[in-house]
């Protein structure tokens, strides 16, 4: 298990470090032509609201404007922004532009101008009035509301997904396995609880950009900084009627993603205005807009039950799922349903098990695509009952979940009944060092099971608390990724793929795995991404796909590419290809005698070889079988300070199981990075919205991200481990590190208070309050005999 | 209102409107190494040197800077590729969109903060965000590099 | 932000005439007006009137206008005379950034309440000094509606005063849910509880439960802190609601007292 490699499992630097760092033009917004008409968005002040007239003709006479565009000037058309496969699992639900605005910040006409002063200028003329409507606001009663937000008769789901929109349902779902009530009636021990997650912002550093032109051909170009091009050209083409082969999308560097950008965002507006006026468009918002106008985490909340017998057996998980979807439906039920295939089969033991719920629309913010997507949701919930089992059943947190958790060569039910949108995949979990990762981890945090909280100063208190956790690798016969090698002279390789580096790194990781099948330095791959026009199809950076099915796409390639080169050297040098070896630097006989070197070859093939010449390609697709889950376990160590309740981070401790790391510093920089946004979302991402539906918290100083100084230690290690079905033995690794947190400081603070702190995140106001007020976690007593 | 800032050593001239800030200004004149990411100040992605000192170029408007001499992270190249060495041999560079601004502001550190422990080196970039990394490795880039400029 | 016109005077006498007679809108860092103000007719930029200084005169410290809230961070002046008080008053605030270019009299003349140096100048009695010879002390001015255009020259802080600072914030460079100073000097207490999240306020009833006891025991802290939490008007925002400030108010003005007693 444990190889030695050349190019994989090296931390080799990522091949864009240098120039990033020293801010070469890379981005979208350094990129949009000088000339580019300036596009700005008017948006509704209001939550919800039909627009009874606009008047956009003072606002088209400033000079220096080129168009002024409403919902009157754009052809009708439902689709979804969600950035899935087709058909897509997301309600088509969506208008460009509408005659109704669902939340403060909708879009209402786009402005279009030679500079931002005439743009400015123009939004300020532009008069709206609007038909108030009474916003639906709190999630808990979107359902069955007397106000329905999306009446219009043209909407619709693509296969069911549950959709209901006079009920302001976007989704719902129902899984479960075995008798809850039944297993509950026998459990020793039954507990009940509410969890609620807010609606967590991304905070990419890099606000949302496009920007779009027509190129000699009168096709239509697009930049944009997304996860997804493939995805956003065929939506693209959709929303605007549009034939594919007229529309190009290329992304360039984007500055993060963490999937706020797995969605059209503003594509559509600056084709619009190109499409319209035969001009280079763009636009780049603002970090207010950026908060209140793209995407945001499901708010939700979870109603959890679990049963349990006192020597410790995990009898029923029962989770009842309320997720807020806001205005739009994207990824509505997708996320909805991650929430319990990647938290349930950590539990594969379970007699019964429930999954179940509905995702309603609000009038507010979007809700989308962000990494963990549920998981991080359900793992609080799950992973938080857990302690609260452990603490009923006066044993040790770790001890219950080592007696319950899954390992390796064992499956789950859950595996082949939830799917993404459908139905799932059977699996036997090949590669699971969960075990190696909470005994690990104990070492490393110091876990004494009699010592989970002690006193450094009178009213401060240090406390520790884990979580464990799943994730997936990819989509399995839903996500696909392909891979195009092409031997250039000199010896080197093209390798074009449609895979999406958001900065993860995946250009570089890519290029390792390439290197490494077919023995050649990573410096002579030349990677070319995500360009519709010239890279195969890939479905983009989400699920945590790219490294295992992008990857063992361009494994695969490699492979055919050593095939393709062996066999041109056999034809050349009139061999028998079982007689033509390649060891990545020439081209050998199996007694050792060198036919021809690489790159003497490469010339060859491209100047010499007469009838023979040929340019030599191999391209390769992969869709997983299924999605080998990554595992971690997640330690907290933090310090109460019980006056005001305030939280540090002191340490924390995740031991990661990702199979092969194709790149450590990379893996190790993800797993950070990770769980400082699950930090973030556990201690101090607050979202706030007066009573009007406008959001407050819109900007950095009201949002806050954790800084520097909120860290504490964070320390990553990683157990040896290989999946046999990942390139290399890697699976992925981009998500997981969000999972645990919020759960592992929940635990932690009740080892330090007696508190079991239920909403995120836990602001010093939330466990002041939990202090003062002492709650106790609610009880049911089993029924007697 | 005319503008006489130097950038990076060489004279500019620029028309704008006294409200524009200088962020907006730089990149209009083609300094897309000076980021715009949050417009209140926070994130120290649009970090430049105004006569040497650290500032938000968001929040400081034109007028401010005429007269006086700006330093983007492309006026100290040099400097720059060298730390930027140790930031990419830890992987700690992801998205790289908040890299120049605080590739400058650990230079401006290293002027005003002799041998600084990694609290005061956090506390000294804590206006400098990261949301990719999880700033630990900048933190190991930044004990090597130190050590490194030291030995 | 959309500015008329923009001057930038050489003279005192230029830029007070600029603000009375037209109306200017002074601007000392920026930091804050290009997020608050809108549009002005006509902005005057004060950072070319020398009064960038933290100077000890005597009996007392005299903080320039335009002295930024980093110059107040590192000042040996101020930290020879008031040991970490300024230091803890300035270096949380977002980042070294940030603070070279917010100046004191910017948050002075703003009575902004999210300021942590407001507090901090409130429980030392600063006196503050206009262009045009008037002086007023600080809790007077920030009580004080906003009246005519004045230009603030200084601020001067009397030596001879032990104090400490106390805040809370959601993270480290967060703006602070609440903060709390408070000062000893000759025989009696100054309390003052900011970020309320309006402006600075002295707890009167507080300085008063604590008398000319210099070093109060923790009891005797505890119930001064919870003096000031029941005589002073807190509200929710973002950050926090009024309850949970009313609450804290008792911890951060019981913890600097003690802090101030050391």
């Amino acid at each position: 298990m444990a190889k030695e490699f050349k190019a994989v499992n090296h931390s080799v630097p990522k091949i864009d470090a240098t120039g990033l760092i020293l801010g070469s033009p890379a981005y979208t917004d350094d990129l949009a032509p000088r000339d580019a008409l300036v596009v700005k968005l008017f948006r509704s002040p209001h939550a919800f609201a039909k627009i009874a007239a606009i008047d956009i003709e003072k606002a088209s006479a400033v000079p220096g404007v080129a168009c002024v565009l409403s919902w009157k000037d754009v052809e009708r058309i439902p689709y979804t922004r969600a950035g899935q496969g087709h058909p897509e699992p997301s309600p088509h639900d969506k208008f460009i532009l509408d005659e109704y605005v669902r939340y403060v910040g909708d879009e209402v006409a786009i402005v279009a101008a030679e500079d931002e002063a005439s743009a400015v200028k123009a939004l300020s003329l532009i008069d709206v009035k609007y038909e108030m409507l009474e916003p639906v606001l709190d999630f808990e009663s979107a359902a069955d509301n007397s106000v329905i937000i999306h009446p219009e008769p043209e909407i619709h789901e693509m296969f069911p997904i549950g959709f209901k929109p006079k009920r302001n349902i976007a989704a719902s779902y129902d899984m479960k396995i075995g008798d809850v009530e039944k297993e509950l009636a026998k459990s020793d021990v039954v507990l009940q609880k509410a969890f609620y997650t807010q609606s967590q912002a991304h905070v990419a550093m890099e606000p949302h950009a496009a920007f779009s032109y027509l190129d000699l051909h009168g096709r239509l170009n697009i930049y944009s900084s997304t996860q997804n091009p493939f995805h956003t050209r065929r939506l693209l083409g959709q929303a605007l009627s549009l034939p594919l082969a007229r529309i190009r999308v290329i992304k360039p560097r984007v500055g993060g993603a963490f999937g706020g950008k797995q969605h059209i965002h503003v594509e559509p507006f600056v084709a619009l205005v190109t499409l319209k006026t035969g001009r280079p468009a763009r636009i780049a918002l603002s970090r207010k807009e950026v908060f209140e106008a793209t995407f945001c985490r499901h708010q939700m909340r979870i109603n959890m039950r679990v049963g349990a017998d006192r020597d410790g057996s995990l009898n029923v998980i029962d989770m009842n799922v309320l997720s807020n979807t806001g205005a739009y439906g994207e990824h509505a039920l997708t996320v909805f349903m991650v929430g319990g295939s990647k938290t349930l089969p950590l539990y594969n033991k379970a007699k019964a098990v429930h999954y179940g719920g509905k995702v309603v629309y609000t009038n507010k913010v979007s809700a989308g695509a962000f990494r963990g997507y549920g998981a991080i949701q359900g793992n609080f919930a799950l992973e938080s009952m857990m302690d609260e089992l452990a603490h009923a059943l006066a044993m040790d947190p770790i001890a219950l979940r080592e007696k319950n958790m899954i390992r390796e060569g064992e499956t789950s039910e859950v595996f082949h009944i939830m799917g993404e949108g459908s139905e799932g995949i059977e699996m036997v979990v090949e590669s699971c060092k969960l075990d190696y990762c909470v005994t690990r981890g104990k070492e490393l945090i110091g876990w004494e099971p009699g010592r989970l909280a002690w006193e450094v100063a009178p009213g401060r208190v240090r406390a520790k608390g884990m979580a464990i956790a799943m994730q997936g690798s990819g989509i399995p016969l839903v996500d696909m990724g392909s891979a195009t090698l092409e031997l250039q002279d000199g010896g080197c390789f093209k390798l074009r793929i449609g895979a999406t580096d958001l900065g993860t790194g995946s250009d570089t990781i890519l290029a390792q795995i390439a290197a490494e099948e077919l023995g050649v330095p990573v410096s002579d791959i030349i990677v070319y991404a995500s360009d519709t026009d010239h890279t195969p199809f890939d479905v983009g950076a989400y699920a945590s796909s790219t490294t295992y099915v992008s990857g063992n796409a361009v494994k695969a390639a490699a492979a055919r590419m050593s095939q393709v080169l062996r066999e041109a050297v056999a034809e050349q040098h009139h061999l028998a290809l079982d007689e033509v070896r390649f060891d990545g630097l020439r081209f050998a006989k199996s007694d050792g005698t060198t036919i021809v070197g690489l790159k003497e070859f490469s010339f060859d093939t491209l100047y010499h070889n007469g009838a023979l010449m040929k340019t030599l390609t191999a391209t390769a697709s992969f869709t997983g079988q299924k999605s080998p889950p990554p595992y971690m376990a997640g330690f907290a160590e933090i310090e109460v300070d019980t006056e005001t309740g305030k939280v540090d981070m002191i340490r924390y401790v995740a031991v990661v199981d990702c199979g092969t790391t194709i790149n450590p510093n990379l893996a190790r920089v993800q797993m950070e990075g990770g769980i400082l946004q699950g930090i973030g979302m556990a201690l101090c991402e607050n979202v706030k919205y007066n009573d009007k539906g406008r959001l407050l918290t819109n900007n950095l100083m009201t949002y806050t991200v954790p800084s520097r100084e909120d860290t504490g230690k964070i320390i990553v290690e990683f157990a040896e481990s290989y999946e046999p079905s990942g390139p290399f033995g890697a699976k992925s690794v981009a998500e997981i590190g969000i999972d645990t947190p919020p759960a592992a400081i929940a635990n932690a603070i009740r080892n330090a208070t007696g508190l079991r702190i239920t909403e995120t995140p836990f602001t010093p106001e939330r466990v002041f309050s939990a202090l003062r007020r002492k709650e106790e976690p609610s009880r049911l007593p089993p029924p007697k005999e | 209102m005319t503008i006489n800032i130097k950038v990076n050593g060489k004279p500019c001239h620029l028309e704008c409107n006294p409200g524009e800030n200088l962020a907006d200004v730089l990149r209009m004149a083609g300094h897309t190494e000076v980021k715009k990411a949050c417009g209140t100040g926070n994130c120290g992605l649009c970090t430049v040197l105004l006569d040497g000192v650290p500032v938000p170029s968001c929040s400081v408007l034109v007028g401010r800077a005429n007269g006086h001499e700006v330093t983007t992270i492309q006026g100290v190249e040099k400097e720059a590729a060298e730390l930027a060495g140790f930031i990419a041999a830890e992987g700690a560079e992801q998205c790289g969109f908040c890299s120049p601004g605080f590739a400058l502001m650990v230079l401006a550190m290293k002027k005003e903060l002799a041998s600084p422990s990694e609290a005061e080196m956090r506390h000294y970039l804590a206006g400098n965000l990261c949301r990719c990394s999880g700033y630990e490795g900048h933190f190991r880039a930044l004990a090597k590099y130190l050590e490194a400029d030291r030995g | 932000m959309e500015i008329g016109r923009y001057e930038r005077p050489k003279t005192i006498e230029e830029a007070y005439a600029l603000i009375v007679e037209e109306h200017g809108l002074p601007v000392a860092g920026g930091a804050w007006s290009h997020l608050m103000v809108k549009s002005a007719p006509l902005a005057v930029d004060l950072s070319d009137l020398e009064m960038r200084y933290i100077r000890d005169a005597g009996d007392r410290v005299e903080i320039g206008a335009m002295a930024t809230a980093r110059d107040v961070e590192l000042s040996l002046t101020l930290a020879a005379e008031f040991g970490p008080l300024f230091r803890d008053a300035t270096s949380h605030l977002v980042g070294v950034q940030l603070r070279n270019i917010i100046t004191v009299g910017g948050s002075v003349a703003g009575k902004y309440g999210f300021s942590d140096i407001n507090t901090v100048l409130l429980a030392l009695n600063a006196e503050l000094y206009f262009h045009g010879g008037q002086r007023i002390d600080m809790g007077s001015f920030l009580a004080a509606p906003r009246d005519k255009p004045f230009l603030l020259e200084k601020i001067a802080v009397r030596k001879g005063a032990r104090a400490a600072f106390q805040s809370l914030r959601v993270t480290a460079n967060d703006f602070a849910i609440l903060n709390a100073c408070a000062a000893y000097r000759e025989g009696a207490w100054r309390i003052a509880v900011g970020a309320r999240p309006a402006a600075a306020r002295l707890g009167t009833e507080a300085a008063r439960a604590l008398g000319n006891e210099g070093r109060p025991s923790e009891a005797a802290a505890r119930r001064a802190g919870e003096a000031a939490a029941a005589e002073l008007g807190f509200g929710d925002d973002t950050r926090g609601s009024a309850i949970y400030r009313r609450s804290l108010c008792a911890v951060l003005v019981k913890r600097a007292i003690l802090e101030a007693s050391k």
